[in-house]
C-alpha cells in the first residue's frame, strides 16, 4: 500500500481539477480537457497498482478506461462540432438558451 | 452464457446485412432467444435467475422499441441491439472490471439512440446526455481505479478494507447513482426522456435505466456489502438521504406537468429514488430486490411509454390525448395497470416491489432508526402524492373523447395485455433472484 502512497496523492489534485472542470465550465471543449484530465488520473492509478502488486490486471484496466474515456471525449468533439456549425458557439448554456429560443418561435 | 452471447452477436451481424424490415423482427427473436440460453459461466460472466431475470427486463422494452418504431433505420436497428448486448452483459457481469465496461458500452450506445434521427433539434438532448454520461464515465472508472489499487481485487467476494478501497465504492456508487438519475444529478433524465423520440424514450427510460439498477444491485451485493460487514455503513448514509430527495424531486415534477413524456421522466426519478432505499442494507436481499424492482419498473414503464406511441406516434402527447383509448378497453385497462403499478397499488407487482424495498430498508440494524424512519416516510408520503399524476393517467383513458380517433398499432396493443397481465401474476408470484457469487 505504501507503494501506492505518491500514486494516490498524485490522482487527488487531478481529480479535484477534472471534477470542477467538468461541473463548473460552460464550454464543452474545456468539458472535454477536464474529462481527459480525470482519465490521466485513472490511469495513473491504475498504472501504479499495476506496478505495485505486480498484477498485470491494472494495466488492462487503465487500458480499457483510456479506450473508454477516449470514446467518450471523441463522441463530445463530434458534439462540439456540431453545435457550432449549427449554433456558432461551443457555450452549453448559450446553446441551450438559443435552443429554447428556437423552440418558442 | 457462451449460447447467449452467440446469438447476441448474430443478432448484431444479421442486422448489418439484412433489410431494416427483416432485420429488426430477427433481431428482437434473437434477443429473445438469448434468455433461454444464458446458462453456465463464461469467464465473469454468469448465467443464473439474477442474470435471466436482468435480460429480460432489458428485451421487454428493446423488442417494442424495435418492433413498433414506424420506419426505423438501418443504424436504430443495430444501434439497439448493441445496446441490448451490453446490457445483457451487465446482467452477467460478477466482476466490476466487466460492470464498468458494460455500463459505459450501454451509455455511449445510449447517447446514439438518444440524437437519433439524427434532427438538429436533438442535440441539446444528446449534449446533455453525453456530458452527464462522461461525468459519471469519469468517476466509475476512477472509483474502479481506486478499489482495485485498495482491494488489489476486482472480483465481487475479496476485499482488503483500505480507505482508498473505500473511495473507490463510493465514487462507483456516485457514478451508478447519476446513471439512474438520482437527485440533484436527475436533469439529464427529464430532458433526453421528454425530448427524445417516443421509441428511443421507451428505450432509455426503461432498459439503459434498468442497466443501471442491475449495476447498483450487483454493487450492492459485492463491495457495499463487503464495506458494510466492516463497518463502513456510514457511506450509506447519503445515499439514502439523495433517494428521499429524488422521491420528492420526482413527485414534486410529476405533478406540475400534463405532458405524457415529461410527467414519466419525473416518475423515472421518483423510482430510482425508491429502488435506492434497497442498499440500506446491502447484500444478496437487496440484490434480489433491485433486481425485481427492475423489472417491474420495465414493464410498467414500457406499457406506460407505449401509450404514447399508440396515440402520438414520435412525439409528445398531453396526458388527457388518452382518451382516446375509451374506445379500446383492454388497452385502456394495461395502461391503467402500468399507472397503478408505477404508483404501487394492489394487486400490482409494483406493491410487492415497493414493499420489499422497505422491508429492506428496515433490516439495516447499523444505520439510526430515526434516518431510516425519516427516509421511509418521506419516501412514502411523496410516492402518495406523486399518485397525483398516476391517477390522471387512469382518468385520462377512462374519458370518453370527443371525436374518434383510429389508433394503427393493434399489434401493439396485444403486446401490451400480455405486459398487464404479467404485472399482475408478479404480484402473486414475485420473483426474488440472487446473484450468484464466486
Amino acid at each position: 500500500m505504501s507503494e501506492l502512497g505518491p500514486a494516490i496523492w498524485a490522482t487527488v489534485p487531478l481529480f479535484v481539477i477534472g471534477l470542477y472542470g467538468l461541473v463548473a465550465r460552460r464550454n464543452l471543449v474545456r468539458i472535454m480537457i477536464s474529462l481527459e484530465i480525470v482519465g490521466a488520473a485513472t490511469v495513473t492509478i491504475m498504472g501504479a497498482a499495476a506496478v505495485a502488486l505486480w498484477k498485470s490486471m491494472g494495466e488492462v484496466l487503465g487500458l480499457l478506461a483510456l479506450i473508454a474515456i477516449g470514446i467518450e471525449g471523441a463522441l463530445l468533439i463530434a458534439t462540439a462540432t456540431l453545435m457550432t456549425r449549427t449554433l456558432g458557439t461551443f457555450d452549453v448554456i448559450v446553446f441551450k438558451k438559443k435552443d429554447e429560443g428556437g423552440e418558442e418561435k | 452464457m457462451i449460447w447467449a452471447l452467440l446469438l447476441s452477436f448474430i443478432a448484431i451481424a444479421q442486422a448489418l446485412v439484412f433489410p431494416v424490415g427483416l432485420s429488426r423482427y430477427l433481431s428482437s427473436i434473437l434477443l429473445v432467444a438469448s434468455i433461454f440460453f444464458a446458462h453456465g459461466k463464461f469467464g465473469s460472466l454468469v448465467g443464473d435467475d439474477f442474470t435471466r431475470l436482468g435480460m429480460l427486463a432489458i428485451a421487454i422494452p428493446a423488442v417494442i422499441t424495435l418492433m413498433f418504431h414506424k420506419k426505423p433505420q438501418r443504424h436504430f436497428v443495430l444501434l439497439v441491439t448493441i445496446l441490448t448486448l451490453s446490457g445483457y452483459l451487465v446482467a452477467a457481469s460478477r466482476n466490476l472490471a466487466t460492470l464498468a465496461i458494460s455500463l459505459e458500452a450501454m451509455s455511449l450506445t445510449a447517447a446514439a439512440v438518444a440524437f437519433y434521427p439524427g434532427a438538429k433539434e436533438k442535440i441539446k438532448v444528446v449534449v446533455t446526455y453525453l456530458i452527464f454520461s462522461v461525468f459519471a464515465a469519469a468517476m466509475l472508472f476512477l472509483g474502479l481505479a481506486f478499489y482495485f489499487a485498495g482491494s488489489h481485487t476486482t472480483d465481487l467476494v475479496h476485499f482488503t478494507q483500505t480507505s482508498t478501497a473505500i473511495v473507490g465504492i463510493v465514487l462507483m456508487l456516485a457514478s451508478i447513482m447519476v446513471k439512474l438519475a438520482i437527485s440533484p444529478m436527475h436533469t439529464w433524465a427529464v430532458d433526453v426522456y421528454s425530448e427524445s423520440s417516443t421509441s428511443a424514450s421507451i428505450y432509455l427510460s426503461s432498459a439503459v435505466k434498468v442497466g443501471a439498477m442491475l449495476a447498483l444491485a450487483i454493487l450492492s451485493v459485492g463491495p457495499l456489502r463487503l464495506a458494510y460487514s466492516v463497518s463502513y455503513w456510514q457511506i450509506l448514509i447519503p445515499a439514502l438521504l439523495l433517494a428521499a430527495l429524488s422521491n420528492i424531486v420526482g413527485a414534486a415534477g410529476m405533478v406540475t406537468t400534463n405532458k405524457m413524456k415529461r410527467m414519466l421522466s419525473f416518475s423515472s426519478i421518483a423510482h430510482a429514488g425508491f429502488v435506492a432505499l434497497a442498499l440500506a442494507y446491502p447484500g444478496q436481499l437487496s440484490a434480489a430486490v433491485i433486481a425485481y424492482y427492475a423489472l417491474v419498473y420495465s414493464i410498467a414503464n414500457t406499457i406506460a411509454f407505449s401509450s404514447v406511441l399508440l396515440v402520438k406516434g414520435e412525439g409528445e402527447s398531453e396526458i388527457m390525448d388518452l382518451k382516446v383509448l375509451y374506445k379500446r378497453p383492454l388497452t385502456a385497462l394495461a395502461v391503467a395497470i402500468a399507472a397503478l403499478s408505477l404508483l404501487g397499488i394492489p394487486p400490482t407487482a409494483g406493491f410487492s416491489a415497493k414493499l420489499m424495498a422497505l422491508i429492506n430498508l428496515f433490516n439495516a440494524k447499523s444505520l439510526p432508526p430515526a434516518l431510516l424512519i425519516g427516509v421511509a416516510v418521506v419516501s412514502l408520503v411523496f410516492t402518495a402524492a406523486s399518485g397525483y399524476g398516476y391517477i390522471k393517467i387512469v382518468a385520462a383513458v377512462t374519458k370518453k373523447p370527443e371525436k374518434d380517433q383510429v389508433i394503427s398499432l393493434p399489434s401493439l396493443e396485444m403486446l401490451l395485455w400480455v405486459l398487464a397481465a404479467m404485472l399482475i401474476i408478479l404480484y402473486f408470484y414475485p420473483l426474488w433472484p440472487v446473484p450468484t457469487l464466486g
